[in-house]
Order: C-alpha cells, then sequence, then structure tokens
C-alpha cells in the first residue's frame, strides 16, 4: 500500500520543487523528487559532464561529544576512526554482532572530542536509538549523542565543475583545493555552516549543510550558478555506475560489508573489539558465503532490483539494485551471488523464462572526468 | 500523426482510426508519465494477439510498463527504430515513436472499448 501523502515529510526545498515542475515521490518517509521537467538522463549527464545539484536534507545527522568520543567510535564503528585527523572524514558502517549491516554512513572528526555523523533518512531514527543504546551497553554514559537531523538542510553539488562553482559561491576555503573525505566549518549569513567534501556520484563535489532557513538561499545562487536540479532517480543511477550500494538493497542487516562489496571500509588491523569484529573476522578467513559481483548487460534492457541470477544451470543469487547507465547505454545491475559464481566472467538473469547473458565486471562501471584536487 | 485523430484505450494505448494496416504506440500522456524510456522489448512480427494482451514492454530506468493491444491482430512490423532511439517515444510518441503496425483481425467489434481524443482527454484530466 502506498503511504497517504500527507503523512510524508517535506524537506525545506519542497516548495520549491513542486513549484520547478518536479515529479515528487515517496522515499524512505519523505516527499521527494524523483525527476525534474530536465529528465532523469540529462539530469544524469549534467553531474557527469558539467554540475547537478541534489536536495538531500532527508538525510540524517548528529553529532556525538565527550572525552572518550573516539574511544567509543572506535568499538562501534569497522572502520578505522584512528586515522582521522580534525575535519576528515571516514565512510563506514554499523554493524551487528553477527556482522549485519544496521546503516552506513560518514563519520567525522570536529575534534578530538567531537564526531559528526551523516546517516541515511530512513533509518535515522533507528541508528540513533543504535549508537544510543550501545553508549549504554559498553559503558561510555559520559558521551553525549545529539540528534541534529533536524537542524540541517543539505544539498549535494556534484559534478566536474561543482568545486569550481562551490569556489565562486562560498567563500572563506579554496574548494577546488580541497581533498575528498574533508569536513569544513564554516561561519556563513551569520549562522553555522558544514561543507563536507563528499558525495554520492563519483565525481568531485561537496554536501553543503545549512540552517533550514536558509535552504532556498543557497539552492538558488547555485541553480542561477548554472547547477542542474537533479532528483533521486539521476542520484540512482548515477551512485549504481560508480557501483556505491544503497542501504537497504545492497546491504541490509543480512548482507554484511564484505559481503556487499566494501569490505575495504572494515579494518581488521586496528586493536579494538569493534562490534561485529569475530563474525567479520570468520567471514574473511572462510571466505564469505555470498559476494557482490558488478553485472553489465550488452544492450539497453535496464537490469531490476530482485531479478534471479543464475550460473546457466541454476539460481545463484539475486540482482541488489538494478538500472540503466546513461553513460554506457546499457543496463547494469549490482548482485549478491553464491562466492564460486562470482568468479565467473559471465552469468544469466532469468526472467520472465528468458535467460539474458550478462557480463560479469568489476564496479565501477564507468569512469569519471572529476580530476581529483592533489 | 495528428493526436487528434487517433482513437485510445484505457490503459494509454493509441491506434490509428483507418486503414488495413495501422499503427500502435502510446499517448503523449504515458510517455510522460513513464519518464526516459530507453527500451522497448518488442514482440515477433507476426504474432497474433487479441485485445487487451500484453503487446510489448516498454521501460524507464526506474520501471517497465506493459504495452496492451488496443484491438486484436497480427503483429505485421514493429519500429525497429527504437532499438537504437528509443527517447523517440518521448519526443513523438504519437508520430515516430510508434511501436508496431497491426492488421486488426474484427476492428468494427472491438473498437467500442476505444475513446476519441476528447473522451480520452477528459479521461485523463480525471485521473
Amino acid at each position: 500500500m502506498p503511504e497517504p501523502v500527507e503523512d510524508l515529510r517535506k524537506t525545506p526545498l519542497h516548495a520549491v520543487h513542486t513549484a520547478a515542475g518536479a515529479r515528487m515521490v515517496p522515499f524512505g518517509g519523505w516527499d521527494m523528487p524523483v525527476q525534474y521537467p530536465a529528465g532523469q538522463i540529462a539530469e544524469h549527464e549534467a553531474v557527469r559532464n558539467a554540475v547537478g545539484m541534489f536536495d538531500v536534507s532527508h538525510m540524517g545527522q548528529a553529532r556525538l561529544r565527550g572525552a572518550r568520543v573516539w574511544e567509543f567510535l572506535a568499538l562501534l564503528v569497522p572502520g578505522n576512526t584512528a586515522r582521522l585527523a580534525d575535519g576528515g572524514s571516514l565512510y563506514t558502517t554499523l554493524c551487528t554482532e553477527s556482522g549485519g549491516v544496521v546503516d552506513d554512513l560518514i563519520v567525522s572528526r570536529l575534534s578530538p572530542t567531537e564526531a559528526f555523523l551523516v546517516i541515511n533518512a530512513a533509518t535515522a531514527e533507528d541508528d540513533l536509538a543504535w549508537i544510543f543504546s550501545k553508549m549504554d551497553e559498553l559503558g561510555f554514559d559520559d558521551v553525549e549523542l545529539y540528534d541534529e537531523c533536524e537542524d540541517w538542510a543539505m544539498i549535494a553539488v556534484q559534478g566536474p565543475e561543482a568545486l569550481a562553482l562551490a569556489e565562486r559561491l562560498i567563500p572563506g576555503t579554496a574548494w577546488t583545493q580541497a581533498k575528498a573525505f574533508t569536513l569544513h566549518t564554516l561561519e556563513l549569513e551569520g549562522a553555522p555552516h558544514l561543507v563536507s567534501r563528499t558525495g554520492y556520484t563519483g565525481e568531485n563535489g561537496i554536501e553543503l549543510l545549512c540552517p533550514p532557513a536558509l535552504a532556498e538561499t543557497w539552492w538558488n545562487r547555485f541553480a542561477e550558478a548554472g547547477a542542474q536540479p537533479c532528483g533521486l532517480a539521476a542520484r540512482d543511477s548515477l551512485r549504481l555506475e560508480m557501483g556505491y550500494p544503497l542501504y537497504g538493497q545492497d546491504l541490509a542487516e543480512d548482507i554484511s560489508p564484505l559481503e556487499g562489496g566494501i569490505g575495504w571500509t572494515v579494518s581488521f588491523k586496528k586493536s579494538e573489539r569493534f562490534i561485529g569484529r569475530t563474525a567479520l573476522e570468520a567471514q574473511k578467513q572462510n571466505e564469505p558465503r555470498r559476494l557482490r559481483v558488478g553485472l553489465r548487460f550488452d544492450n539497453r534492457r535496464p537490469m531490476r532490483h530482485d531479478d534471479s541470477v543464475s550460473d546457466g544451470e541454476r539460481i545463484v543469487g539475486r540482482v541488489t539494485s538494478g538500472g540503466f547507465s546513461p553513460t554506457l547505454g546499457v543496463g547494469i545491475g549490482i548482485a549478491l551471488v553464491e562466492a564460486p559464481a562470482a568468479s565467473r566472467t559471465e552469468l544469466f538473469i532469468e526472467k520472465a523464462g528468458k535467460r539474458l547473458e550478462a557480463a560479469v565486471v568489476k564496479p565501477p562501471f564507468v569512469t569519471v572526468k572529476s580530476i581529483a584536487p592533489k | 500523426m495528428d493526436p487528434k485523430d487517433l482513437l485510445y484505450t484505457n490503459s494509454h494505448e493509441w491506434i490509428e482510426p483507418s486503414g488495413d494496416v495501422r499503427a500502435v504506440g502510446i499517448s503523449e500522456h504515458a510517455q510522460q508519465m513513464l519518464g526516459d524510456i530507453v527500451y522497448v522489448e518488442m514482440p515477433e512480427v507476426g504474432c497474433v494477439v487479441s485485445q487487451g494482451d500484453e503487446l510489448l514492454t516498454v521501460e524507464s530506468p526506474k520501471a517497465a510498463a506493459s504495452v496492451y493491444a488496443p484491438v486484436g491482430g497480427e503483429v505485421v512490423a514493429i519500429n525497429e527504430n527504437l532499438d537504437a532511439s528509443p527517447d523517440m517515444i518521448n519526443k513523438s510518441a504519437c508520430g515516430e515513436g510508434w511501436l508496431v503496425k497491426l492488421r486488426p483481425t474484427d476492428f468494427e467489434s472491438e473498437k467500442a472499448g476505444l475513446l476519441d481524443y476528447d473522451s480520452y482527454k477528459r479521461k485523463i484530466d480525471e485521473e
């Protein structure tokens, strides 16, 4: 059953989207633009070739404070938080003891006693409850957790020209020189802002966090300066071309980071007995039972979420995210398959009585034009 | 083809009103709802369908939509240009973006299920 529209939450930019003629859809409990009048393909291409922007205000934020914040985070997430300097960011996960994923998130170090988290919209409440319960279980009652989900609007500006555009519009930092995975605290328009050198497109870019009351001002500035407004559909095809996982599809409580293709986010080198370590170490030693692969058709047919994958004889897995790559002009997908099948050069999508051959490839599916600042 | 001259179905297909062999497509409204069309799964030329049967599917990156036969008949041609340029359906849903050509078997008795342009327009305005 579709959710009744009146129960959906609205971002501070909702009126801007509807006034611009964007088509709105429910997503993670929010009423979000799926595409602007330009259309998904044009929006996708604007981000690959120039610059586009996305309202990602539905995403959640939280702050942790206290003398033992980093001691706590080292136990909470499998990522190597110890390597973060002040202003540094890390892509990691919240894992369960059995190695499943509660959410993927970005952890940034504001200071030796303060961390900033960006989490997914649909899981935000559960994430905060999870973190709070772990503080209690692990004896970190002195660490303070602040829910800042309502405090920030968030605009992602992405594309080969995104940093130059940011440099024109956001004073205070040479954004074309700013390294990826850094978080910058700024005072703009008399209010606190955060600029994160991150994104979900594979291109250079920033995610601007501003007070909700300033969201429209910033959105209009970027639009007037030439950023193409983009919807969730383009955001999905851009991330899929990069092989970036979507929580709830490619990662889940029953899909570990090692199975989901982000084993690199798990640090077994660090000394802490982080939550999920025992289960993930066992998976690594015995090889995960299932592995993520990239699949690619040689024609335009889009792959679909939940399509069955076979080795030609039997079903060996399913597509966890599927779609169409505007850059390549072919259908692509991320699939979770039994480990032995992952080393094949081709697998098959079994659909409506048809067997469709797909090449097994290692994501990313495309090479981007953005050149990272040195 | 002038959209005003075509006959429509409740499921948003159109068919030419006359001729031994008639083009079939999806309406301007349908292409707008689907968004960028990137793939068309065509039927075999020579296959015979009944009115309301699934004729083919058109796919956008986010969804696959079935297109139903507005009347029964034989598929005598498919629009092969759509293989390379499925976006022609978005650009010209009632013209160069036609999908197949059908030879109706019993148009006269099946046409009661079709809508003229004004009736179709009223229907989508109500939706």
